[in-house]
């Protein structure tokens, strides 16, 4: 991955954490808002593999922690799990969203998603933050999920562009898989 | 080479899961000045970006605001619309026991009310995290808000300000998990520390020794010791619930808070800094 297509990745995640703390953060329904910022790891693991999904969701979590009053580092380290997890099964099962159904982007992104979110709440628990187990998760997973489900496309264009190359081009496998 | 690859991806994920573990235990223990200082450099980064998208999202972001949430608007329009009938008739009222409260507060030494330069902000934005109590204000750094600073609503102690930008801060409220405020009851020596539990949960006052003289309805507020977070004197909130369980070392108390955390259209921030 050169120069050019980091700087491309990087300026793609800036924008969405900016996107998440402007905008998303505005569309609350009963004070709980989606999440799109799981997106990011989720799409460069798929793109790009294990490395790069760590590495996307640690900046894109850094970034985040930097601008929210929870524990810092926490986003990080949930993002850079999910990134890795999605970038090792995409690499040792060559999964690719090219060619896949029409519903699995939206699926993969609001299952993958959700099961950040509650990791966030479950992780913010052991570590000590007890408020985490009194969030309303019933509201809050499927307002993440579906908001999740109607962005993973565009953001998964996104970081597919920021590699440089045409759609479809880029594959983990060589072999795609017709999910 | 796959296999280079592989075990390269792994010392990668490995140093960045520890460095990610590494910031959240400093954050929550005692060194939580380096992430504090961390944050800070990040915030000074990335809010002059923020601060752009959000004036220019703004009208945006409250039309969606309001059309998801037209039904609750309406109702609490109506609300506030008989609320501020009877405002109108309390403002009188008001301002007359204001006279004499500033008179009071003169006679007691409890100048920090009149003497402590503030900053009145509009709250722009609710929850700033799903998992998090907080409200983000249009006052940052450009207005004098530094991270540390208290901030007041009607009523009593609303926050700490935790965030700063150039132009916005966040403020974590005193019912978020990581709240604490040092408290005392009354004008008592009984003194404790208020702390949140989460967003419509009561706040619960610690530390407070068995068979203390605290009773329900006394008003509890910041005790301003050497070395606090908050001035002396502000109010926080109302014991609702004193009980002194046997062979317990503390007493179980939950307190109310004074400020409606659940309306903060406007706020003041306290121009005071905890002492270094």
């Amino acid at each position: 991955m050169s120069r050019i297509n980091w700087l491309r990745l990087a300026l793609i995640v800036l924008v969405g954490v900016i996107i998440q703390v402007t905008i998303v953060t505005k569309l609350s329904l009963d004070a709980l808002h989606p999440e799109i910022i799981w997106l990011f790891p989720v799409a460069a693991g798929l793109v790009g593999g294990a490395e790069l999904g760590a590495v996307t969701g640690f900046g894109a979590g850094i970034a985040l922690d930097c601008l929210q009053p929870t524990p810092f580092g926490l986003t990080a380290l949930v993002a850079t799990l999910l990134g890795y997890a999605i970038g090792t099964i995409a690499e040792r099962n060559g999964l690719s969203l090219e060619g896949s159904s029409w519903w699995v982007t939206p699926l993969l992104g609001a299952g993958t998603s959700m099961l950040a979110v509650a990791s966030y709440g479950l992780l913010g628990y052991i570590f000590g933050e007890d408020q985490f187990a009194s969030v309303n998760y019933l509201a809050l997973l499927p307002i993440v999920g579906v908001a999740a489900a109607v962005l993973t496309i565009p953001i998964w264009m996104a970081v597919n562009w920021s590699f440089g190359e045409r759609k479809g081009q880029r594959r983990i496998s060589t072999e795609v898989s017709n999910w | 080479m796959a296999t280079r690859r592989s075990r390269r991806s792994l010392t990668t994920f490995a140093v960045l899961v520890l460095s990610a573990i590494t910031l959240i235990a400093l954050s929550l223990g005692t060194s939580a000045g380096i992430t504090s200082s961390l944050r800070s450099v990040g915030s000074t980064v990335l809010s002059p970006l923020v601060d752009v998208v959000n004036a220019a999202t703004r009208p945006i972001g409250n039309f969606f605001s309001g059309a998801l949430n037209y039904g609750a608007v309406t109702s609490e329009n109506q609300k506030l619309q008989a609320q501020v009938d009877t405002l109108q008739q309390q403002r009188l009222i008001e301002k007359y026991e204001r006279q004499q409260l500033a008179q009071i507060n003169a006679l007691q030494g409890l100048g920090f009310v009149g003497s402590i330069p503030t900053v009145t902000a509009q709250t722009i934005n609710l929850n700033v995290s799903n998992f998090a109590a907080s409200i983000e204000i249009n006052q940052g750094s450009s207005s004098g808000v530094a991270v540390g600073m208290p901030v007041v609503g009607s009523g009593g102690l609303v926050g700490q300000v935790v965030i700063v930008s150039h132009s916005t801060a966040t403020v974590r409220l005193i019912d978020d998990g990581l709240s604490r405020v040092g408290a005392q009851v009354g004008t008592s020596s009984v003194q404790g520390i208020i702390n949140g539990v989460s967003s419509n949960r009561s706040l619960t006052l610690n530390y407070i020794a068995p068979n203390s003289a605290v009773s329900k309805g006394a008003v509890v507020y910041t005790n301003g010791l050497q070395g606090a977070e908050f001035p002396a004197g502000l109010p926080i909130g109302k014991v609702t619930s004193v009980v002194n369980p046997q062979n317990a070392t503390q007493m179980v108390i939950t307190v109310a808070p004074l400020a409606n955390l659940k309306s903060l259209g406007y706020v003041d921030v306290l121009l005071w800094e905890p002492p270094a």
